[in-house]
């Protein structure tokens, strides 16, 4: 409240400083004597009280205009105030500055008639004719009294002009002393008040003076100049505070034309009566010449005053209005701003109550909505964290979606699953997750084709490739179709079940092993031996032919047999691979060793290598590895119609993803390829093209890389042939790599 | 801040136009000596009037002269020092009546007239012996510097005239200050 009241203050005192201004500038225009040498400080200081007064509009309005433009609250509602309030205030004042401008400029008018003027032009000219007739007079009297002078040649009695003019020049003044006697008689007779004979070059010769000034008056340069030349002087002249006088000059004819050209002056008074009256019509005259011609400046004056006062009202009606209207929307914008914030999620959010009529009923009742509000999220904060407690203790990751297939929520263990790491997808589309996250695409395909089709409830098993290797994920979705006011959404639970399925799969494996040893092997062993005894008991006993047969038939079981149990010994081991023995190997070395080993066994077969150079060595059971590259470049050589001409390729590099670094191998061949069909299942056990073979060595391929946290794919090369690729993980943690198995 | 820059661009252009548009007077002399123990100056000035003020004279405005005379000390590096200062008014009016001008000497309260305005200008440019100061209101062993200037005092111009002598330059009639040296 401080401020506000030293700003009414403040803004009070300009205003009362301002309007005391203003009324002295009137009385100083209206009457000079009184404050005309403060009025232009006091112009001044209303002009500085219009520029404040300005200034602090200028402010409001920038502030307005910045309120409106970043719509905050209340701007809008103090911008009509505004206008209803300064358009109620301003135009009567405009009217009333136009009315009274009008009748101060008629007014102004009026004062000035045209008959008076030439009243006061006549009442001069009259007085002038008047002296004209008594300056005829004197003149005559004069030029008489010149003529008797002449005649009469009064003495001469040079006086220095200049030295007259000091008056601290004592000697000359005790030498002009009237002594003349003609001179004042002559000068008595006419009834001047002083006589002087000068020469035409200022040089006083003689006078005579009725008073006590001892300095005669002579004639300036320029009458006796006229004299001079000829024509008599006459002139009426205000002398110093005595009043009017007449001066006459006339020039003295003189016969010595040695004695240089003289001149008889003669000052004659205006009588007292007459003086009294020409000088109050000479400055009745004179006023109201100066009131006509300041009539303009006057009219200027009085408008530039009406004007300071028009702009002055306005601008305080201005800062008024802004004030009133801050003053009356100041709750109804504090309202908007607690509504606002509200809206915005600021649920603490309280206003002043500063008054008791009804709009502090309104703002009391804001608060305890308020109030309300606050509690109810309180208590709906809890409720939400408890039920995030319990979702971030299931092992089961819970995605929720809105309708929009927006992600809402998704749980700690979801994120683990799904390793998303820091990443953040809340609000985020399923189709941007997959964008951000490639490694995702399969599982957002997996839920938008059922989100698509709208289904209620579903499951499905779907697949993700991360850094610690290939995930199967059993994902189950319901739709959640809530209240009526609450945006319905999706639900999907997913689990990773990767070790479930190889656990799955290694017991039904095992289940077959076990069946195969003991229904198919263990009967090998009696069919063997019993083979063997026919053979030792009747082969020396039969005829040369008979035995032939019978040696080939036995040796045909025997080695059928021996084919069996290595298939079951075979199939047994895959059933029954013992757990992996990491170590550290050079993956380069360890391929280069196999191809070694076929190089020797197939010299004719070229092998095109292309290692990388910077693969470190990583964890792997390298006797296992070994056993997948021995199947892989065995396969490649096999799949080469003609082995002379086999051509074999392997690659290795170094694979930067989003998910992590990756060992990729490539084996290539140029052979037939894989048929078609068998692409999808080519891994699946007792699959084969070979007419040859167990059907078992790429299962194991697929079962070794999958126990490494790898993933191998085969296919069909572009330019002929079949590509086996093998992406290995590259962790820093050697156990990460075994978790999948 | 460009306003503000503006705004004292502005300002400067004023003072620039006001200093050079200040005609009609022009001191051509100026003399100091020591009489009777007295400090007394005289000045020899050229005044000429514009239409604008002689108009304003003949339409029966008197117009107030001020003849000001200041005598400083000057100092090295530092701001000269004001030792002395005097004004001396004239009220140069028209006698409607006898159709003469009148000069009155404010000081003295002593009135002439003349048939002329140029007559009645070319006496109140003759300044003759002004008294300043008794000789002992300044230290005997200076040197001084005198300066005087004659100006028309607008701020004696009938109030609705005022604004409008703030933006006429025709009213800015003063002469430039005109310095001499004066030594004891």
């Amino acid at each position: 409240m401080r401020p506000r009241l030293a700003i009414v203050g403040t803004v009070g005192l300009l205003s009362l400083s301002s309007l005391g201004s203003l009324i002295l500038m009137s009385a100083a225009i209206q009457n000079a004597g009184r404050f005309g040498d403060l009025y232009s400080l006091l112009l001044l200081t209303n002009l500085l009280g219009l520029a404040a007064f300005s200034g602090l509009i200028a402010m409001n309005v920038r502030d307005l205009v910045l309120q409106l433009r970043r719509r905050a609250p209340g701007a809008r509602l103090t911008l009509r105030m505004l206008s209803i309030f300064v358009t109620l205030s301003v135009l009567p004042i405009c009217v009333l500055y136009g009315f009274s401008m009008n009748f101060l400029m008629r007014g102004v008018d009026s004062w000035f008639d045209v008959r008076i003027e030439h009243a006061l032009s006549d009442a001069l000219e009259l007085s002038r004719s008047a002296l004209d007739l008594r300056m005829r007079e004197v003149l005559s009297q004069t030029e008489n009294l010149a003529e008797e002078i002449s005649a009469g040649a009064p003495q001469s009695a040079v006086l220095d002009l200049g030295a007259l003019r000091d008056p601290g020049n004592a000697a000359v003044a005790e030498s002009w002393h009237p002594d003349e006697g003609d001179l004042n008689q002559l000068r008595r007779r006419i009834g001047a008040e002083e006589l002087l004979v000068v020469t035409v070059q200022g040089r006083l010769l003689q006078s005579s003076n009725s008073g006590t000034d001892l300095v005669p008056n002579i004639p300036p340069a320029p009458i006796l100049l006229q004299v001079k030349q000829g024509r008599s002087y006459i002139g009426l002249e205000p002398i110093g505070n005595a009043g009017l006088y007449m001066r006459v000059a006339v020039a003295l004819p003189d016969t010595n034309i040695d004695r240089p050209a003289r001149v008889l002056q003669a000052l004659f008074p205006v009588a007292e009566g007459m003086n009294v009256l020409a000088s109050n019509v000479e400055s009745a005259h004179a006023k109201y010449q100066e009131l006509a011609y300041l009539r303009r400046k006057l009219k200027l004056s009085f408008a530039m005053t009406l004007t300071l006062v028009l702009l002055s009202s306005i601008a305080t009606a201005v800062w008024a209005a802004f004030y009133s209207a801050r003053r009356l929307t100041a709750p109804i914008s504090d309202l908007a701003a607690g509504t606002a914030a509200v809206a915005a999620g600021n649920y603490t959010m309280t206003l002043p109550v500063n008054t008791s009529d009804d709009v502090g009923f309104l703002v009391s009742s804001f608060n305890d909505m308020t109030r309300r509000i606050a509690v109810a999220r309180s208590e709906v904060d809890t409720q939400h964290r408890y039920v995030n407690t319990l979702l971030s203790q299931l092992s089961s990751g819970v995605l929720a979606l809105d309708d929009g297939g927006h992600i809402k929520t998704l749980n700690d263990a979801g994120r683990r699953i799904l390793d998303l790491g820091d990443v953040v997808i809340t609000g985020m589309r399923l189709s941007e997750l997959a964008e951000k996250r490639e490694h995702l695409a399969p599982f957002v395909e997996c839920l938008s084709a059922h989100l698509e089709a709208g289904d209620d409830r579903w499951q499905q098993e779907s697949q993700i490739f991360i850094r610690t290797g290939r995930r199967a994920l059993m994902c189950r979705g319901s739709h959640l179709p809530l209240d009526v006011d609450t945006e319905a959404g999706h639900v999907v639970v997913f689990d990773d079940v990767t070790a479930l399925i190889q656990g799955q799969r290694d017991a039904a494996w095992s289940e077959v092993a076990r069946r195969l040893a003991h229904e198919i092997k263990n009967p090998l062993t009696p069919i063997q031996l019993s083979a063997e005894r026919l053979r030792q008991k009747y082969l020396s006993k039969m005829a040369p032919q008979d035995a032939e047969t019978l040696d080939r038939l036995t040796t045909t079981i025997v080695q059928q047999v021996e084919t069996m149990k290595a298939m079951v010994n075979t199939f047994s081991d895959y059933a029954r691979m013992p757990a992996i023995n990491q170590e550290r190997t050079d993956l380069n070395k360890l391929i280069l060793a196999v191809v070694d080993l076929y190089r020797s066994a197939n010299p004719e077969a070229r092998f095109e290598l292309d290692f990388a150079a910077d693969l470190p060595a990583i964890s792997v059971d390298a006797s296992r590895l070994r056993q997948v590259f021995n199947n892989l470049v065995k396969n490649a050589l096999e799949a080469s119609s003609d082995r002379s001409k086999a051509v074999i390729l392997l690659s290795t590099r170094r694979l930067h993803t989003e998910t992590g670094d990756y060992f990729t191998i490539s084996i290539l061949d140029r052979g037939d390829g894989i048929p078609p069909e068998m692409l999808t299942n080519i891994f699946e056990p007792y699959v084969t093209s070979k007419t040859r073979g167990t059907g078992l060595g790429l299962a194991i391929v697929k079962k070794i890389i999958e126990e490494h946290g790898g993933v191998v794919t085969l296919e069909n090369d572009e330019d002929g042939g079949a590509r086996a690729t093998i992406r290995l993980p590259l962790v820093a943690d050697p156990k990460a790599q075994r978790s999948p198995a | 801040m460009n306003a503000a820059r503006r705004l004292l661009a502005l300002i400067c252009c004023l003072c620039l136009s006001a200093g050079a548009m200040a005609r009609g007077v022009t001191i051509t002399n100026g003399t100091a000596s020591f009489e009777n123990a007295e400090l007394v100056i005289s000045i020899q000035a050229s005044i000429v009037l514009n239409k604008t003020v002689e108009e304003a004279l003949d339409n029966g405005i008197t117009l107030f002269f001020e003849a000001e005379t200041r005598i400083l000390r000057e100092r090295r590096l530092w701001p000269d020092t004001q030792m002395l200062r005097n004004s001396h008014r004239f009220a140069l009016s028209r006698h409607a009546l006898s159709n003469r001008y009148a000069l009155t000497d404010l000081t003295s309260g002593q009135s002439r007239t003349f048939q002329t305005l140029q007559e009645a200008l070319l006496v109140l440019g003759d300044l003759q012996r002004v008294f300043i100061a008794d000789e002992a209101a300044l230290p005997t062993q200076d040197v001084y510097l005198a300066r005087a200037r004659l100006r028309l005092i607008t701020e004696e111009l009938p109030a609705p005239m005022r604004p409008l002598v703030w933006i006429s330059p025709s009213w800015w009639v003063s002469s430039q200050w005109y310095e001499w040296i004066i030594k004891r």
